[in-house]
């Protein structure tokens, strides 16, 4: 596995108590591969990526427990959770690249494009400047900007939404990482550009998997759109916990937690019957810093059980990598609807 | 003719050549550049760079060209209204207005420039320490500065020429050596109020940095938590980096304005102090202390106290303008006119 993450726990130490952000995740992310981290705001999915790159603000937070292990080649592994600054900064764009959400405000405004691309290849491949160029042009062509020798010198406020955005993923593959941490890449822009830039970064994870070097891609999204699109796998969070994960089609096949099936519930679909009404998720997931005994889901859960107040469940293997972390065992059960919310 | 014969042969390829006001729309122009433009066209702003420019050049080059010095007393003569001679008049020691008044300018603009530059490099790296790395260091360095605050400026001038101020101190012994390096007779007693000005230099700059730093720590605390400085150090850029080359310019926007505005605050106090009597002394002369000088014998004399005070009126005013039309230029918002 390119990334294995073990039991990680991020947590902040604020003054209203310890925000628990992310409480014992794990999953892992192969060569080539793209797993989607999906969940609601508030679940922990981008604390959960900040955490690989070590980009958690400390203080207040702290990674508490568990280990993010990198490989290394020969069945050898890094875990970034325990590097230092220094050695984090050489892993940083050089093997584990990250884009971000919003790409009006990820681009410093007082620099041009290629300053801004330069300066990744001088830090991790100690390039001239002339070279550093021609690398940013073949890039930029790469995540089609077009004439982008002349675009180089541009100021950011000069392109577009989704041309920033893929001035942000050519910044992020120039050194040909081996991890691409994408949180919600798609979220600010408009729809036609989110097609064109989901299909880019599969495009360049096949180019790159052709060129024998697998790209691995965890791309965090509340979007389960954009999830039946790209995803290979998917891992559901709720309340920083990892409630479900599982390959793409089964989970929408065969969905096991009520969360999973809640989520699916509530989104529109241009398919089937249109007269029929979404039915929403009801209540309101629990604040991260008062998070209640046992499972986190049970306040709003139709499938509650007695035990779901008492302990968290334990991941359960359900099918061929499809893991859910649920009391109840009966499939259809899981499935049953919320009760009517009355007006 | 042929030129044109060029265009029309190659338009498509080459639309930009064909229209240079276009092409350098798409060029690009830095915020700086564009910065400067928008200054250019502030016509107040320009104005008063012009005049402020003009004002130092004359304080720098009149004393050495003028046929009366500063200080070249005429007793005989007495304060005389405004002549061909004296084109500004003259004091009651006969001294030439006009002379007193370009070499005060030489110490009121030397008051307001070098403790803006104290502020300055103390504010910036001072406010960008503690608002970068937060936290205890943030605590520790803004506690020190809330402490400063609290000391009143005249209080701190008053212990600071008290006790630095005289022949008996390191401080003396420094100064002779430096201005040794220019004039033979260092420890001439001439020199001594001079000397003295260094610390009203020391007191304005020491206390103006407070508010730089905490001007510098506010940018810094609101950028270092966008974005861009993420993404920044997400493709593995350091400290000094994200410093240098992220942060501080596009913090050096509301700096520079601050700049701006805390020369003529300065010189503002320099005279306030030299009307006092804690600032610049006799025989030297600063517009404060003239205009001081002036108002004694403002109903015989008002020449005295007219054209000092309008030079301070004027510079203030024209510091002020560009100010204001640096923060104009330079305020992103304004950038969509």
């Amino acid at each position: 596995m390119l990334l294995e993450v073990r039991d990680l726990k991020t947590h902040f130490f604020t003054e209203d108590g310890v925000v628990r952000a992310v409480d014992g995740i794990s999953y892992s992310v192969a060569r080539g591969e793209v797993l989607c981290i999906v969940g609601e705001s508030g679940s922990g999915k981008s604390v959960s990526s900040l955490s690989t790159m070590r980009l958690i603000p400390d203080p207040p937070g702290r990674i508490v427990a568990g280990q993010i292990l990198l490989e290394e080649g020969e069945g050898r592994t890094t875990d970034l959770a325990k590097l230092d600054e220094r050695a984090m900064q050489r892993i940083r764009g050089k093997r584990v690249a990250m884009i971000f959400q919003d790409p009006m405000t990820s681009l410093n405004p007082y620099l041009r494009i290629s300053d801004q691309l330069v300066e990744v290849l001088v830090l991790h491949e100690g390039l001239r400047k002339a070279a550093a160029r021609e690398r940013a042009i073949d890039m930029l062509k790469a995540v089609g900007i077009p004439d982008p020798a002349r675009r180089l010198d541009d100021h950011p406020h000069h392109l577009s939404g989704g041309m920033r955005q893929r001035v942000m993923i050519a910044m992020a593959l120039l050194c040909s990482p081996e991890l691409l941490i994408a949180d919600e890449p798609t979220t600010a822009l408009d729809v036609t550009t989110q097609a064109q830039i989901l299909e880019l970064l599969l495009d360049r994870k096949d180019a790159r998997s052709k060129e024998g070097m697998g790209l691995g891609i965890v791309l965090i999204t509340h979007d389960l759109g954009v999830v039946a699109r790209v995803a290979d796998r998917v891992a559901v969070m709720y309340a920083g916990h990892i409630v479900e994960e599982s390959p793409v089609a089964e989970l929408f096949a065969d969905p096991r937690h009520p969360y999973t099936v809640g989520l699916a519930r509530s989104i529109p679909s241009l398919e089937g019957d249109r007269s029929k009404r979404l039915v929403p998720i009801p209540g309101m997931p629990p604040l991260l810093s008062k998070v209640p005994k046992g499972c986190p889901f049970a306040a709003r859960c139709p499938a509650v059980r007695p035990e779901c107040h008492e302990t968290f469940p334990e991941m359960r293997e359900v099918g061929p990598g499809h893991r859910v972390a649920c009391h109840e065992t009966d499939a259809d059960a899981v499935r049953r609807p919320p009760p009517e919310v009355t007006a | 003719m042929s030129e044109e014969v060029e265009a029309t042969e190659t338009p498509p390829s080459s639309p930009a050549k064909a229209s240079p006001p276009e092409a350098d729309a798409t060029k690009g122009a830095s915020l700086w550049t564009d910065a400067w433009r928008r200054l250019r066209k502030n016509r107040v702003a320009v104005v008063s760079g012009v005049f402020i420019i003009f004002l130092t050049l004359f304080c720098i080059i009149w004393p050495e060209v003028s046929p009366f010095r500063y200080d070249d007393a005429n007793i005989a003569l007495g304060a005389t209204s405004p002549s061909w001679t004296h084109p500004f008049g003259t004091d009651d020691l006969g001294r030439d207005l006009l002379a007193r008044l370009a070499f005060g300018g030489r110490i009121s603009l030397a008051v307001g420039i070098v403790a803006t530059f104290i502020s300055f490099a103390i504010g910036v790296t001072w406010g960008g320490v503690a608002g970068y790395f937060g936290g205890r260091i943030d605590a520790a360095l803004m506690r020190i500065v809330d402490v400063l605050y609290t000391i009143p400026l005249l209080v701190l001038v008053i212990l600071v020429k008290a006790f630095f101020a005289n022949d008996k101190t390191i401080f003396y012994r420094w100064f002779v050596w430096s201005i040794g390096l220019f004039t033979d007779h260092a420890k001439d007693p001439k020199y001594l109020p001079l000397f003295q000005i260094v610390f009203v230099f020391a007191a304005l700059g020491g206390v103006s940095w407070l508010t730089m730093a905490r001007i510098v720590r506010g940018q810094v605390l609101s950028l270092k938590s966008q974005q861009f400085i993420e993404a920044a150090r997400s493709i593995g850029v350091g400290d000094a980096g994200i410093i240098f080359r992220h942060l501080l310019p596009n913090a050096l926007g509301p700096i520079i304005v601050y700049t701006t505005l805390t020369i003529p605050s300065v010189m503002l106090t320099e005279a306030f102090l030299s009307f006092l009597g804690l600032g610049t002394e006799e025989p030297l002369s600063s517009w404060g202390l003239l205009v001081a000088n002036g108002t004694e014998s403002l109903d015989l004399y008002p020449w005295l106290t007219f054209f000092p005070g309008l030079m301070l009126a004027l510079t203030l005013l024209c510091f002020n303008f560009l100010g204001d039309g640096l923060r104009d230029a330079l305020d992103p918002r304004v950038r969509k006119d």
